[in-house]
This record gives C-alpha cells, structure tokens and sequence, in this order.
C-alpha cells in the first residue's frame, strides 16, 4: 500500500513537472506529454467511435483541447484521468453532433493501413495466436454493441485498466455507478459472445 | 492483532447470494477486505456464484485479448501542427491585445477609438484571413507514409479553420440539446485583458467555454448557481449527465422551472 501511495506520488510529481514546463514554453513538454497518453487516448476513441479514422481525428481534436486548457490542470487528480476525461466528454460531445448510433465495429484498421509493424509473441505458437486473435475480434465486436456508458466503464476498467476510482473520477459518477455498469457491461457481453458462438 | 479480529468478526455469511455487481467488483479487488473474505466463503459453498464469477472471469479474459491498435504514424506530425497553429492563433491574440494597451484608455474618446480599432482589424482579419489562420488541412496526410506527414507541403486554403468545428459541438443530456460556444470571443477576451492588470490576470482564467441550451442563445442568465450549492447540487442530483458538460469547467446556461440559469462551479 505504501508503494503504491509513492508510486502515485510520483506519478503526480511528474505530471506536475511537465505541466510547469509546459506553462513556461517548453516545447518539448507537450510532445512528451502526447507521446506518454497518445496509445490510451487513440484506442479509447477508437471503442468509442468504432472508426479509425474518426478514432484518429478525435484524438487529434482531444489533444487540442489538452493543450487549450493544461494551463489550468492543478493536480488534483491525476494527468491521466483527467485527460481521459476530456477525452470521454470531447468522443461523447462529437458523437452525439453526429448522430452515431452505436455501431458494431467493421473492421480493425490493417497495419499495412496505417505502416504499424506487428511483433510476434515468440513464447506462442502461430495456431494459439491465430485463436487468441479470433477470440479478440469476436470480444470486440460484442463490446461494439453494448450501450455507451457500459462501454465507456468496460474499455476504461478491462483495456485501460483504470480502478474503479479513476473511472468515478474520469466519468464523473459515484463509484458505486461505476461497479454497476462494469458488471451489467460484462453481463451483456457474455451473453452477447454466447448468442453469437 | 486485534484489529483483525475485529474485521474477521464482521464477517457473516450472505443471507441470499451476492448480487452480480459485487462478484464483478471481487473479481477486480475493488470490494474491503472483509467482503472479500464473506464471498470467499460464501464461493466455497455456492456452485452458482463459482459459476458466475468463472463466466465473469472469461469475459476479463477475453477482453484482454481485444487488440489495441497503434495510432497511426502520421497522427503524432498532424497533432504537433495544429498545436503550433494553435500556439500561433493564441499569441496573434496576445499581440494585439497588448497593442490595445498601448492606445490610451484613460479617456472616453481613447475607449471609443480602441474599440473602433480592434473592429477593424477584426474585420480585416476576417475578410482577407493572415498567414497565422492558414495551414494544411487536417486530412492532408492521410495515407502519406510516416516520413513525409512532417513535411509541410503546400499550403491550402482550408474551408474552415477546424479549431473552429469544436465551438458547434452539441450535447444531448435529459432530452434537451446543448450548443458549446467560445467564451473567449473577441469582446470577451478584450474585456478580459483590459481588466486582466487589475485582477491580477485572475479573470483570465475564468475564460471557459459555455454550453447553452439550444433556444436559450440570446437570453441572459437570470441566476448563477454554483454547482456545490444545495441548488447546484439538487440540479446535478436531478440531470446527472450536466457532470459531464461542467467537468473542464465550462458553464452550462439552462432552462429550469421557468428561470433561466447558469450553472457553474465557484460561481
């Protein structure tokens, strides 16, 4: 417990750093700071949007806004979430003008798309990978089809691995709200992956 | 020692069997010690919870198999250039705010000529657009291999700056529609910093933007409640989802039993 509290503390001491620098025109802050949220903010865009290429113009928008009003980040809670935060108002604000319903995901973009190079897990054999990367695709697209806001709590708790705490806090409900729809998210999507098998 | 005694005699079994919600939260290790150890036991003799916490369990799992794409190469360039185009629209506006400084305000012809001033100029920034507003389009790099998304290639003229698409957003929370709008707006920002040396640049920082309900753009607020009042609070209470609008600290303009509001924290 005492390791996580100055893990933490460390944590917010570094986000706070590059916030300063940030304030006082460092410019290579914000790169920082980009490259540290970058991967957590594409794919939350990407399960919320479903699209790539949306997932990749809200990043773009989210990281706008990020470097609109970091001047105004206090610490009180973490750079994390409270990018995430702006993140999940930001995806939920340009959905919602659009009028996207939500959408079973089509298809994940390609890495010779988007020239991503994959690295093949040496300590598994080509059929396992093969199975585990069908097992993926058949969660992911039962996670495309469960309601926004289970969806939201599922991708923070179980691909983002935030604690039901952080999600309170990035979602702005009580944890108890959280707990709810973590659990009726993973309901649906069991029973989703079983009507579907 | 005793403490834990303590906790262990807390522990009672489960009258009826837990509910769904707390075996998910078990499984995470987000429930107290003292529950965890009640489910433990309760796990031992129950085959139907085992079962359902093995079904949650394999939902995790799979879950964790769930790809997580790589943004795309070229995003880290197209962010890095609107954020330089940013950076550069926010100092044309420091510019000529300090260039207001320089007119004298002391008098009421000096404010008459300084706002006649910055009419102007606005006006022919407008029209004619500087080479600060311009930049590539946002889509320009698509499909371009990663080495050359950094290469700034022509300029085009975009058909909107696309900073600007953020001030249309809408929002939907309890069936009403809410339009975002810029409070940084010209006359706002010129008030802010023709006042800003007085408060001590405090008022800066009050620059947010302003969700309004879609009908109520040209009403004034008749009443400014902090959310952590009991009436902010008893509003959130009843439209949860306007957590959501006020989170980065925009304020959000209502209607509420027949009063127009607005709504924001540390009003």
């Amino acid at each position: 417990m005492e390791a996580a509290t100055v893990t933490t503390a460390a944590v917010r001491d570094l986000d706070l750093d590059l916030v300063e620098r940030h304030r006082y025109g460092d410019t290579q802050a914000f790169d920082e700071i980009y490259h540290r949220f970058d991967h957590m903010v594409f794919n939350l865009a990407f399960r919320l949007s479903g699209d790539g290429e949306q997932a990749a113009d809200l990043t773009q928008e989210i990281f706008l806004r990020v470097f609109r009003y970091i001047g105004q980040f206090r610490g009180r809670s973490s750079l994390k979430t409270w990018i995430f935060r702006i993140a999940v108002n930001h995806c939920r604000g340009c959905l919602a003008r659009h009028h996207l319903p939500t959408q079973p995901l089509a298809e994940e973009p390609t890495e010779e798309e988007w020239g991503a190079v994959t690295i093949a897990d040496p300590g598994r054999g080509p059929e396992e990978l093969a199975v585990a990367a069908d097992e993926g695709r058949r969660v992911a697209a039962g996670l495309s089809r469960l309601p926004a806001s289970f969806r939201e709590a599922v991708v923070l708790r179980d691909l983002e691995g935030l604690s039901y705490e952080e999600i309170a806090e990035v979602l702005g409900v009580r944890i108890g709200t959280v707990r709810s729809r973590i659990a009726r998210g993973r309901e649906q999507l069991r029973a989703s992956l079983e009507g579907s098998q | 020692m005793s403490r834990n005694i303590r906790v262990l005699d807390r522990i009672r079994p489960f009258a009826q069997h837990p509910d769904n919600e707390l075996l998910s939260a078990y499984l995470d290790h987000e429930v107290g010690v003292a529950e965890a150890r009640t489910i433990e036991a309760h796990l031992n003799s129950c085959e139907a919870c085992r079962s359902t916490v093995q079904q949650f369990r394999r939902v995790v799992h799979g879950l964790g198999r769930v790809d997580r794409p790589l943004p795309p190469p070229w995003l880290a360039a197209r962010v890095r250039q609107q954020v330089a185009l940013a950076a550069e629209r926010g100092s044309l506006w420091d510019r000529l705010g300090k260039a207001l400084k320089v007119v004298p305000l002391q008098s009421q012809a000096g404010g008459v000529a300084g706002v006649v001033f910055a009419v102007g100029l606005i006006c022919v920034l407008v029209t004619t657009g500087t080479p600060s507003f311009q930049g590539a389009h946002p889509n320009e790099h698509r499909g371009l291999p990663s080495g050359l998304a950094s290469y700034p290639g022509p300029v085009e003229e975009p058909a909107a700056d696309p900073n600007f698409v953020l001030m249309q957003t809408t929002s939907e929370v309890a069936g009403r529609t809410f339009v975002r709008q810029e409070d940084d707006a010209v006359w706002n920002f010129l008030l802010y910093e023709a006042t800003s040396a007085a408060t001590g640049g405090a008022n800066l920082a009050q620059r947010k933007d302003v969700w309004v309900e879609e009908g109520l753009q040209d009403h004034q607020p008749e009443a400014r409640i902090d959310v952590a009042s009991p009436r902010g609070k008893a509003l959130l209470a009843r439209y949860q989802d306007l957590g959501y609008l006020l989170a980065d600290g925009s304020r959000v303009v209502m209607r509420y039993r027949q009063e127009t509001l607005e709504l924001r924290r540390g009003a």
